[in-house]
């Protein structure tokens, strides 16, 4: 932690999910630490037989506490619906109310919340209106004749949340694929840090469930066909994993300064220390079996939060269940901790809600930030028979109680980057 | 704002070297042709098929794309990776940047705006898609479509390993990835950084997105800064610059470019302009030139104007235009463009003029808007500046 720096020390002050396993904080600790799974088949379009048919699936999405018109509850991607019903809740279990905000007016905000597939779900909507599903070819559309916000910037989900929360505020999308959560976050801390702003809504949302994003991890094989049992397709570590389960959801964060929430007299759930962040400069999608790119975003976040490798004693892991992604990470943590890597509990929570692709690392990260306050940690669930050459503590199929005061956070994602992040316990 | 007792260390970071390719620009000598001379880049583009109207766009002849890739290599990229590659080839060129230094190119990470990424790619798939299935999908929508693609590419080709990233912010995507690129080199975290933008926006869903949603001229003008302003034009393109410290650079024999002395961000083109000269510590008088925002609607483009005012009240003698009247908006590229016109203005010292005749362009509040030839005139410090579609501005000031 940086105890005698002259950046600021950057902490969570709210936080708040929808994935799978829940649309609040409690639904979803209460569910994830049970060991429980939200994949199930996908429903609401036809699959061949040799794609994956299932996902991590928000079910009965509750928007009633957002006010939001018919017009806009029409018209809003769905991701953007899960943010701005996030973002809602993380400003309430921050304490910040929006309402009252001219307390805060001296206050800077950021809005940093990213996605790695734009709007998906209104892009193919358009598509399909514009064309009726393909039979028609498309044609040019008048001036300001939509009615919805421009779903094919990456940008827009961000803008629409300052936008709502009528913040006028500094804003930037981070899009970086899977890694883009972490990636947010670290762009939210630094943000922080140096003074930019003394308050950021953080995170990613996602809402890829459609036929093109089905399909296209499909196509190259990233997704797992074990159909016939869906709530175990997705196993970490696991011998017998064969890809990634696709998922929707989202994850928002409040990070203040310190002295900002302790002026406030905000509750303060974690410290956010230390990021680091690299290229692999090897495949768009494949991860160099030996874990040294990993190795050295992590070693880099390690480096930032001013820690050392010893401290810590919680690997929140991006563990996608892709045959080299488990193996690859196993080797990075061998790398940097050599074999006290055996001792360190790891865990990944994809295990239970399927791949939220830049998203995952967002709700993960709350996850240990939870882990952090109850000293709990999510187990990684259907660990069959572990991999023999992922020589690693996880924590398989049920939660373990252990003492959680610093966790590092991995992440990988196409286009070869790989992001960590280090979050440690607040002590007062 | 910091203070003003600290030096400002944005001056100790300099373009090495830089690249764009845009259209009747695929270089920075044809680019630099193109805005003194008296003709634009659109064209009108059949883009919705012979049974419609065609589109005014600037789209780039693919002769003028030097990307040196293999048919092979260009079957699994959008267009964006492909001006994206073309345009880091000329940097790499012109900067001299040591490939075979294994430190170096470890310690290089790429930033990169872009606001639409690789959708030129997914689109012509969406009709297989939907009326024949899931199969006919191509394996290499995933790795081609995704903003971070351009990123992906040119770090395994080139084997640039640093801190990278891709930012969405419109117009100013490329205004934060410089902040961004600064940071990073002030603190170490890379030694040298590669910074631009890249956009190929002209596909029939992303340009009836665009119009719908208020962005475009509908009149197939473009036309900021006169009374008939009804938005942009699209247009295609990508630019990249090497950024590194001036101290690795003469070390490594590099010329030294131009310098980013300030970056500022506001709810305004007051705040941010004057939030760039307050990092860059200068003053509204130091400012020869501005590149103007060009969001091409009455009311935007008299807000720019009457921020000009307001910050330059006493310093008559500014010069202001809008080159992009003669390649379009580039979204996400758009202020990498800006800052190679600013770069290749610094080393010309000459303003290029908009595109429009003088008796249309409506005078500024103060100052000089140069329209139709260029101008010669001593050029030390230029501001950029951009707008996103939420009113979100930023300033670049780059010196000479």
């Amino acid at each position: 932690m940086r105890m005698n720096s002259t950046e600021r020390t950057v902490v969570v002050t709210g936080m708040s999910t929808i994935n799978p396993l829940g649309q609040d904080l409690t639904e979803f600790w209460t569910a994830c630490k049970k060991g429980t799974s939200g994949v199930k088949k996908i429903e609401e379009f036809y699959i061949p037989d040799e794609m994956s048919q299932m996902a991590g699936i928000v079910e009965h999405l509750d928007l009633s506490s957002l006010n939001l018109s018919p017009e806009q509850l029409e018209n809003y991607d769905r991701s953007l619906l899960f943010a701005l019903k996030s973002s809602h809740d993380a400003l309430q279990h921050s304490d910040l109310k929006l309402d009252s905000r001219l307390n805060l007016t001296n206050s800077r905000w950021g809005v940093f919340v990213a996605n790695a597939i734009s709007q998906i779900s209104n892009m193919e909507k358009s598509f399909c209106q514009q064309s009726a599903k393909g039979i028609y070819p498309l044609a040019p559309i008048r001036k300001n004749s939509g009615r919805r916000p421009n779903s094919y910037f990456f940008n827009t989900t961000n803008a629409e949340i300052v936008n709502y929360f009528n913040l006028g505020c500094e804003q930037v999308t981070v899009v970086t694929g899977c890694t883009g959560g972490l990636d947010a976050i670290g762009h939210a801390l630094q943000a922080i840090r140096k003074g930019k702003v003394d308050i950021a809504i953080t995170g990613s949302t996602e809402a890829p469930i459609t036929p093109l994003v089905v399909a296209s991890f499909s196509k190259i094989g990233a997704t797992s066909t074990r159909n016939y049992d869906p709530g175990t397709a997705s196993r970490p570590f696991d011998v017998d994993r064969d890809g990634f389960v696709l998922a929707e959801g989202c994850g928002i964060l409040i990070l203040e300064s310190l002295e900002h929430a302790q002026k406030r007299g905000a509750k303060i759930y974690a410290v956010i220390s230390g990021i680091g962040s690299v290229n692999n400069c090897y495949h768009m999608t494949d991860i160099p079996e030996p874990g040294e790119s990993i190795a050295k975003a992590s070693l880099e976040a390690i480096k930032d939060a001013k820690i050392e490798p010893e401290q810590i004693d919680f690997i929140n892991a991006h563990g996608s269940s892709t045959p080299q992604n488990d193996v690859a990470e196993s080797n990075a943590f061998h790398r940097m901790f050599g074999p006290k890597a055996r001792d360190i509990p790891v865990t990944s929570i994809k295990s239970q809600l399927g791949h939220t692709l830049s998203s995952a690392t967002s709700i993960e990260v709350i996850s240990a930030v939870l882990s952090l306050n109850d000293n709990i940690i999510p187990p990684t669930i259907n660990l069959c028979s572990q991999d023999s050459r992922c020589e690693l503590d996880v924590v398989a199929n049920k939660a373990r109680t252990s003492p959680v005061n610093c966790v590092l956070k991995t992440s990988s994602g196409f286009s070869g980057i790989h992001s960590s992040l280090i979050i440690e316990r607040w002590v007062a | 704002m910091g203070c003003l007792n600290q030096m400002n260390k944005n001056k100790n970071y300099t373009i090495t070297g830089y690249g764009i390719c845009v259209a009747k620009g695929g270089n920075r000598a044809d680019f630099w042709e193109l805005l003194c001379r008296n003709e634009t880049a659109f064209s009108d583009y059949h883009l919705f098929g012979p049974d419609h109207p065609p589109q005014t766009v600037a789209k780039i002849n693919n002769q003028d794309i030097q990307h040196g890739l293999t048919k092979r290599q260009l079957k699994k990229l959008d267009r964006f990776t492909i001006l994206g590659i073309a345009a880091t080839r000329q940097v790499l060129q012109t900067s001299q940047f040591p490939l075979e230094n294994e430190e170096l190119r470890s310690q290089c990470g790429i930033l990169l705006g872009n606001n639409t990424g690789g959708w030129g790619f997914v689109e012509p798939q969406m009709a297989p898609l939907y009326a024949s299935g899931m199969e006919t999908l191509s394996p290499y929508v995933a790795t081609a479509w995704f903003p971070t693609a351009v990123q992906g590419e040119v770090s395994i080709l080139f084997g640039l390993g640093g801190h990278s990233k891709t930012y969405s912010a419109e117009n100013i995507s490329v205004g934060f990835a410089f902040e961004q690129a600064l940071e990073l080199l002030q603190e170490g975290v890379l030694s040298s950084c590669l910074v631009g933008g890249s956009e190929a926006p002209i596909t029939q869903l992303v340009y009836n997105a665009c119009m719908s949603s208020g962005l475009l001229s509908e009149t197939g003008k473009y036309e900021p800064y006169t009374s008939q302003a009804q938005g942009s034009l699209l247009g295609e393109g990508a630019a990249l610059f090497m950024l590194e410290s001036k101290a690795q650079a003469k070390q490594r024999g590099a010329i030294i470019g131009a310098t980013i002395e300030g970056i500022g961000k506001g709810a305004n083109f007051v705040e941010s302009m004057r939030n760039s000269l307050a990092q860059a510590q200068k003053v509204a008088k130091d400012v020869d030139y501005i590149i103007l925002s060009a969001r091409g609607t009455m009311p935007e483009d008299q807000e720019e104007y009457a921020a000009i005012a307001q910050v330059f009240a006493d310093h008559p003698q500014i010069l202001m235009s809008a080159p992009k009247t003669k390649y379009g908006n580039l979204l996400g590229a758009s202020m990498a463009i800006d800052t190679v016109t600013a770069c290749l203005a610094l080393e010309k010292q000459m303003v290029p003029p908009t595109y429009a005749s003088k008796s249309t362009i409506l005078p500024p509040p103060v100052g000089q808007h140069v329209v139709d030839v260029p101008k010669s005139a001593p050029l030390n410090n230029i501001l950029i500046n951009g707008q996103d579609n939420y009113g979100q501005c930023l300033t670049l000031l780059i010196s000479n």
